[in-house]
């Protein structure tokens, strides 16, 4: 799967969609729209945000699934919802 | 290699608590064999005499108690989010593993006795000693080192863990902890 380019090349900005399109009839919407902070975050955060949501946000099955341990689980929680406030604030810049 | 001086990113809680009660287990079990007193949170020494079971195990309950009173009061203090006392409490007595291998350096009195001998011959002879049980006691003595600063790793790796603390809350917490935890573990020996 191709990856979503999320920042841009020349000035690592985040980037913003002005244009979409649908796959069933062609018709185009241009725009400015934003894209939502989980766009923002890397492969291996989005799998972890989606392992604490299939998981119902229980840090100890997530430990027990990713076999580490609870404290390290936690502290991947808190790194990934610092990255996610740093992503907001980036976002409410650019606009 | 980072099992050795980080296990706790995946070991914590009841599985680390279990394992450093095995580890207080044995520990005192080698003390009591070996004659080994662990009179602090970082201290061991070799005694010529008996050292019984009972008095072993009051050594690993009290400096493991003192070692988590004070790390976690000051975690709290310093405003760590999410603590479980399990997981300071279990990763803190496994960090002592090292130690376990403390009592071997006294096997056969060997340390106590050679000990004994440098007294002896600094008493007869100040100014010229008899350097042989000098040089018998040190690879023990250079052993020793190298399991207290094992342990020491360990003990901060247990509190990076289990804080997520960084910089100087990291750094001089850890430090104030080993520091308050030794001398309230040589106060409360003391007054037993």
């Amino acid at each position: 799967m191709k990856q979503l380019p999320v920042r841009c090349p020349s000035c690592s900005s985040v980037l913003k969609v002005r244009k979409l399109a649908c796959s069933a009839c062609d018709t185009m919407v241009e725009g400015s729209f934003d894209l939502g902070v989980f766009t923002y975050l890397s492969p291996e955060e989005q799998a972890f945000a989606l392992t604490f949501v299939k998981n119902s946000g229980s840090l100890k099955q997530m430990a027990s699934e990713l076999k580490l341990s609870y404290p390290s689980v936690r502290n991947m929680l808190d790194a990934l919802i610092e990255r996610m406030r740093e992503i907001e604030i980036e976002i409410q810049k650019s606009t | 290699m980072k099992m050795l001086f980080n296990p706790f990113e995946r070991y914590a809680g009841i599985q680390a608590l279990t394992a450093g009660v095995v580890i207080a287990v044995l520990a005192a079990l080698g003390a009591s064999f070996f004659q080994t007193r662990f009179d602090g949170v970082l201290d061991a020494h070799y005694n010529s005499g008996d050292v019984e079971f009972v008095t072993a195990i009051s050594d690993q309950l009290i400096n493991a108690s003192c070692a988590f009173i004070i790390f976690y009061a000051l975690s709290v203090i310093l405003g760590a989010r999410g603590l479980r006392p399990i997981d300071m409490l279990g990763t803190l007595m496994l960090a002592r593993a090292p130690y376990v291998l403390m009592p071997l350096g006294n096997v056969g009195g060997y340390m106590s006795a050679h000990g004994e001998a440098v007294m002896k011959s600094i008493e007869s002879d100040p100014l010229n000693p008899d350097l042989g049980p000098i040089l018998a006691m040190l690879p023990v003595i250079l052993l020793s080192i190298v399991l207290v600063a094992w342990m020491i790793a360990l003990f901060f790796n247990a509190w990076k863990v289990c804080t997520n603390f960084k910089g100087v809350r990291l750094i001089g917490g850890f430090i104030a902890a080993l520091f308050l935890a030794e001398v309230l573990s040589k106060l409360v020996l003391a007054l037993i």
